[in-house]
């Protein structure tokens, strides 16, 4: 069963894309406030768990743009873990143990790789020629 | 389900052609079964038939092809022959009017080879490059399309989960519906509405294509119509692919007209007497005016029956028909019919029958006419024809105007969509109303009860198919196909599966309530399992077997079913259990805890604190969660775990194969055989995550494709091994793997960062990693060959760096193992094979457990290798692993944990040799066969992961003492115990934790052992002993359940220690302050 999309593009990818641009950068910036702010329930449990898991690589690896669901789920939830375990250990071992210090820097790395995807995708809707810096990033495999 | 039941399964058990049994037999049973399949016989000489959907379309062998090698292998009543689904080529070329001729043969009318058009292959059609050489002998090697087989020979594989393969976009229409196709479906299906060309798009004149407004058909295109049945097929066979011929090359359409025609021009051989239904006209616009135009410089002698097309019955629907019949329409010279433009005819009244172009697909041109007695023009299998009927007579797509039907609403868009794919429709939304859907979705699921409340479809399913006519037609025509396909001819097997997938796993939960853990015996939880339970396992089992034999499985819907799998299995504990299971998760909630009040690490404490990674992530998630501590956390750790681990599984088993059901039973079996319990809240659990993350990744997208791979100064044997390697055509690249020099940089980086990760959580999974990465870089596998370098550097670094503080106190531990495997075997097999004789059930199940796996493991090794392929990632995958059980005993746990490590590509293997194994996921016996071992290997889980169950799980009594044991303690005391308890989750540091041996109390005297921990200079020594330890040396050591008891009454006697604490489940002792 198909929808009626733009050639090459199927549900999922929109739902997907969607996903990945608004409602999880929405998201992660609100679990970090509500975490920062010391809140807490299951909302921002949820929330957080979203930032844990899904938010610090979702941007990453939809610039590198592989293919299929299952190879970009796989890698978001790998390298959100390895990034959350990285970072938390940098910490530990260069200032202390500041879970605060750890949500910030796991924003900013979900925050700056939205911004990346948000400008290397308006490139590409420009039709200009990317940059050599991303086209290797943009490069299917 | 209900339909197939009665079915010779389509794996033809007998393999020998005799006087009783010729080709032609086995031909017709095969295409009885709904589906891709090719039939191979070996004679004298060599025969391939390929079928589809109950019909087939090519045909070689003997150095003929088409008609001629049917009618010559039709004859065959010697020799061998094997019956495969699928297609061993990926394009294959079609010969037209085979299934004519095979119902000639069948119905004793047409022995005679008959002169058809010549073969058509796709590709040709698709560049508009005609074939008019009859040189069709099909490519490939007739092998059975193989679990093993990689998708680089054939094409990315449609992504399961968010069906990317129609991401890039890049496909032009014919490579996407190949791709399809490849996928099982037919490639005479109609094509998506997407991929279609426009009606209103031009067209060439005489070309075998619909017009985008149809001319009424005379009354003599109606008599040709009529009169040359068998050209019908003829021509409707390649309407679909000349209907997607680019329309600016007009002499392909010019060769095509003249090529049916030489067909047409031979008469049916047994011309219908009837009139055909009504519905039979409204789609002849298109052959009538194929025939018509087919008549251009080639002379036809028609039947005269003009009169007939008059005196067709009205149709059900008059207004549909409306644009085909023109019965008083005089006869207009042929040529004039044909080159009469498109606006010539009438427009289409609204409410009536779109005419689609003929690339809209044959199938659907030839659903619109339910086929009278004597209609000997199809050749389809009962569903078939029985849904196509059906959906003529008004549940089908084509009963009303598309956009009569635009459906509005993004969310009504999406139920429908959903309910389509439920009952395995295909189509768009817009295609049906939403009472049709309705209609096909309360038929699909009734169709359980086919046989109590329709006995009419016991009779359609009996009835060969050459009888369909007359079993419809006896039936009332429409009424009986309904009623047939009410009953369970439409089969929502996708349904099924769901339904019995969420009844399982509800009525497994309903079970675990009444579950009472305290009544365990030694061999743990399956012991007090209810009845349901195992009711309950054989409806998910059930579901597994309809997804398995699903025609279009669907990829979510599997994996769903092995989610609700991985509930029941690893979730079952945190429903029956009031604690989180395992002591030493309670250790590892005390790291955390640890970190969190001091805000680092002491690698001094413990081992674990030079590899804290994990812990410290723990401790931030509990921190930025506001949990009490990580137990919190601890019951539902090993369903969230194998949760995780289901994206990598796939992705792994998607570079292995491309076939569906291998992958869904690889990871069926993987959970099953998973029973080493490694996944509660510990680093293993995390890092064997990060593990398969870094092996899919490699495999599926840094992955050297074979022709590429070579080894360089590794010694002759393994040279020897490359170019066995290099030469075979296993087909093991990867659907996406770069060629080496475009390797993305990007995807290097994320395995190092992975790996990173696994280097700071654990000391044991980097080993496992690399040893993988080292062996599949050495084969020539994978990519990069620094890779490994990398990772042993980094693995080193952090030893010397971060870890040097448990490397200086246990050098001697760490290398002084390596190399000796009897004690690490002594300490991993034989050391556990003792205890209570319920415990060395468990242990031996679990041997044979392991054996039973590796078997089937073996035996699909050795399938690959028969069938000519060399499955080395696979091996190299469940080998590497097993080295490192030379190198160290690991506490014993090193095999285990090599098992763990293996267990994909084992799983995988093991898939592969019961997909191979013949007819194994077609017939009723090898359904069976699965459905039996999938419940072997859910009752060996249930006895192998909870038989220690009674020793491991954790009561609310027992974590009361130990709370008890914390709350009276003071700060430096020494606390000692035998065996786990559940403590350390607290004050890690503040105490000195002492764990003693049965032995200590067995060599030395209770006193001097009292004396050694007062000696330690404790303010206070306590002693523990709680409900869980006392059952783990009863099942392990295999002592007296009453051995505590009287050890605790030793202490107080004597006077060494008096009891402050005591509950059913645990009591504390304080040791008295005696001379030290």
């Amino acid at each position: 069963v198909r929808c009626r999309l733009r050639a090459g593009t199927s549900f999922a990818n929109v739902v997907g894309a969607a996903v990945r641009r608004f409602f999880l950068l929405g998201a992660t910036v609100i679990a970090g406030v509500l975490v920062l702010l010391g809140a807490g329930g299951n909302i921002s449990s949820l929330a957080l768990g979203l930032l844990l898991l899904v938010s610090p690589a979702a941007p990453l690896v939809a610039i590198l743009r592989l293919p299929g669901a299952a190879l970009n789920w796989t890698l978001t939830l790998a390298l959100s873990l390895s990034l959350e375990v990285l970072v938390s250990t940098a910490t530990l071992y260069w200032f202390g143990w500041h879970p605060q210090a750890v949500i910030v820097a796991l924003l900013i790395v979900c925050v700056g790789a939205s911004a990346l995807q948000i400008l290397v995708e308006a490139r590409q809707r420009q039709g200009a020629a990317p940059a050599a810096a991303t086209a290797a990033l943009l490069r299917e495999p | 389900m209900l339909r197939k039941k009665n079915k010779t399964p389509v794996a033809v058990q007998q393999t020998i052609l005799s006087d009783q049994l010729s080709l032609l037999d086995v031909i017709v049973e095969t295409c009885q079964d709904r589906g891709c399949h090719t039939v191979i016989a070996e004679s004298d000489q060599t025969f391939t038939v390929m079928i589809d959907r109950g019909g087939p379309f090519s045909v070689d062998g003997g150095g003929l092809t088409g008609s001629e090698a049917l009618v010559k292998a039709a004859s065959l009543r010697h020799g061998t022959y094997t019956v495969i689904d699928g297609w061993p080529v990926d394009q294959p070329v079609y010969h037209l009017g085979l299934a004519e001729v095979l119902q000639g043969l069948i119905l004793e009318t047409r022995p005679e080879a008959v002169q058809l058009p010549p073969a058509r292959g796709v590709d040709a059609i698709h560049k508009a490059a005609w074939e008019t050489a009859a040189t069709t002998t099909p490519a490939g090697d007739g092998k059975e399309p193989d679990p093993l087989t990689r998708t680089a020979t054939n094409g990315p594989e449609p992504d399961p989960i968010g069906k990317s393969a129609r991401k890039g976009g890049g496909l032009p229409p014919f490579e996407r519906r190949a791709s399809l196709d490849r996928r099982g479906r037919a490639l005479h299906q109609p094509p998506p509405a997407a991929i279609t060309p426009p009606v209103e798009a031009p067209r060439p004149r005489g070309i075998l294509v619909e017009e985008p407004e149809p001319t009424p058909a005379s009354a003599v295109d109606l008599a040709v119509a009529e009169a040359a049945e068998a050209p019908v097929e003829a021509v409707e066979a390649p309407m679909e692919t000349i209907g997607e011929a680019p329309a600016a090359i007009p002499e392909f359409a010019a060769i095509a007209v003249t090529t049916d025609v030489e067909d047409t021009a031979k008469p049916a051989p047994r011309p219908s007497t009837k009139p055909p239904a009504a519905a039979s006209v409204i789609a002849e616009p298109s052959v009538a005016k194929a025939s018509s135009t087919a008549k251009i410089g080639t002379p036809i002698e028609l039947s005269p029956k003009p009169t007939v097309a008059a005196t067709v019955p009205a149709p059900p629907k008059p207004k549909k028909s409306t644009t085909a019949v023109a019965p008083t329409a005089p006869p207009k010279p042929k040529n004039a019919a044909a080159s009469a433009p498109p606006t010539a005819g009438p427009k289409p009244k609204k409410g009536a029958r779109q005419t689609r172009p003929l690339a809209a697909g044959s199938t659907t041109q030839v659903a619109q006419r339910p086929a009278a007695v004597g209609d000997n023009t199809e050749f389809k299998d009962t569903a078939t024809y029985l849904r196509e009927v059906a959906r003529a007579a008004k549940i089908g797509p084509e009963d009303e105007a598309p956009a009569a039907r635009k459906h509005r609403g993004w969310i009504k868009r999406r139920v429908l969509q959903f309910l389509l794919w439920t009952v395995e429709v295909e189509g768009e939304p817009d295609d049906y109303t939403l009472g049709q859907v309705l209609i096909l979705v309360g038929r699909s699921l009734g169709s359980a009860f086919a046989p109590v409340v329709a006995p009419v479809s016991g009779a359609v399913r009996g009835r060969e198919y050459r009888d369909r006519e007359t079993v419809a037609g006896s039936f009332g025509g429409n009424l009986g196909a309904r009623l047939a396909v009410w009953s369970g001819v439409v089969p929502g097997t996708n349904a099924w599966a769901l339904a019995f997938a969420g009844a399982g796993a509800g009525l497994w939960t309903l079970s675990l309530r009444g579950v009472n853990p305290r009544g365990m015996s030694d061999i743990g939880l399956i012991s007090v399992l209810p009845p349901g339970i195992y009711v309950a396992a054989a409806l998910t089992i059930m579901g597994l077997v309809f997804s398995l034999r699903a025609r279009r499985g669907s990829p979510a819907l599997m994996l769903l079913q092995v989610a609700v799998l991985i509930f029941m299995l690893y979730g079952a504990t945190a429903l029956v259990e009031e604690q989180p299971r395992f002591s030493v998760v309670y250790r590892h909630a005390g790291f955390a805890e640890y970190i969190i009040r001091n805000r680092g690490v002491d690698p001094r404490l413990d081992a674990y604190f030079n590899w804290p990674g994990f812990f410290i992530a723990l401790a931030t998630v509990v921190q930025a969660l506001h949990l009490r501590d990580a137990l919190a956390l601890a019951p539902w750790a090993p369903v969230f775990f194998n949760l995780l681990y289901l994206p990598p599984l796939y992705l792994l088993f998607e570079s292995f194969t491309h076939s569906q059901r291998t992958r869904l039973l690889a990871i069926w079996f993987f959970y099953l055989g998973n029973w080493v319990s490694q996944d509660y809240l510990s680093p293993q659990a995390l890092d064997y995550f990060f593990y398969l993350v870094i092996i899919a990744l490699l495999l599926r997208l840094l992955s050297v494709r074979p022709a590429q791979r070579s080894i360089s100064r590794a010694g002759s044997a393994l040279k020897r091994l490359s170019e066995r390697v290099s030469s075979t055509t296993f087909a093991t690249a990867p659907a996406t793997g770069p060629v080496p020099g475009s390797r993305p940089w990007t995807l290097v980086l994320a395995v190092v960062i992975v790996f990173a990760a696994i280097v700071c959580s654990h000391p044991l999974t980097p080993f496992f990693a690399i040893a993988t990465t080292v062996l599949l870089v050495v084969f020539g596998v994978v990519g990069p060959r620094w890779l490994p370098a990398l990772m042993i550097v980094m693995t080193g670094a952090w030893i010397l760096l971060m870890a040097h503080t448990y490397l200086a106190g246990h050098l001697g531990d760490v290398i002084g193992s390596a190399g000796s495997f009897g004690p690490t075997a002594s300490s991993n097999v034989t050391g556990r094979l003792r205890g209570s004789q319920g415990h060395q059930l468990v242990a031996y199940a679990r041997v044979v457990m392991t054996g039973l796996l590796w078997a089937l493991a073996s035996l699909g090794l050795i399938r690959a290798l028969k069938a000519r392929q060399w499955p080395l990632p696979e091996l190299l995958t469940a080998v590497a692993p097993l080295s490192l059980v030379l190198l160290q005993a690991y506490g014993g746990e090193m095999l285990l944990r090599a098992y763990l490590f293996s267990l994909p590509a084992v799983a995988y293997l093991a898939a592969v040799a019961v997909v191979r194994m013949r007819g194994m996921l077609h017939s009723n016996r090898g359904t069976l066969a699965v459905a039996l071992l999938s419940a072997l290997m859910l009752g060996s889980f249930l006895l192998t992961r909870y038989g220690n169950e009674r020793g491991d799980y954790i009561t609310n009594g027992e974590l009361s003492t130990v709370q008890r044991l914390y709350s009276i303690a003071p700060r430096g005391s020494v606390l000692a115990t035998i065996g786990g308890p559940p403590w350390k989750y607290r004050d890690f540091e503040v105490y000195d934790y002492r764990s003693l041996a049965p032995e200590d109390f067995e060599h030395q005297s209770i006193r001097s052992v009292a004396d050694k921990l007062r000696a330690r200079g404790g303010q206070q020594s306590y002693f523990l002993v709680t409900r869980s330890e006392a059952a783990q040396l009863e099942l392990f050591d295999g002592r007296d359940p009453a051995w505590f008891a009287r050890l605790e009454d030793r202490m107080i006697g004597s006077g060494i220690a008096k009891r402050i604490y005591d509950s059913p489940d645990g009591q504390i002792l304080q040791l008295t302050q005696g001379a030290v």
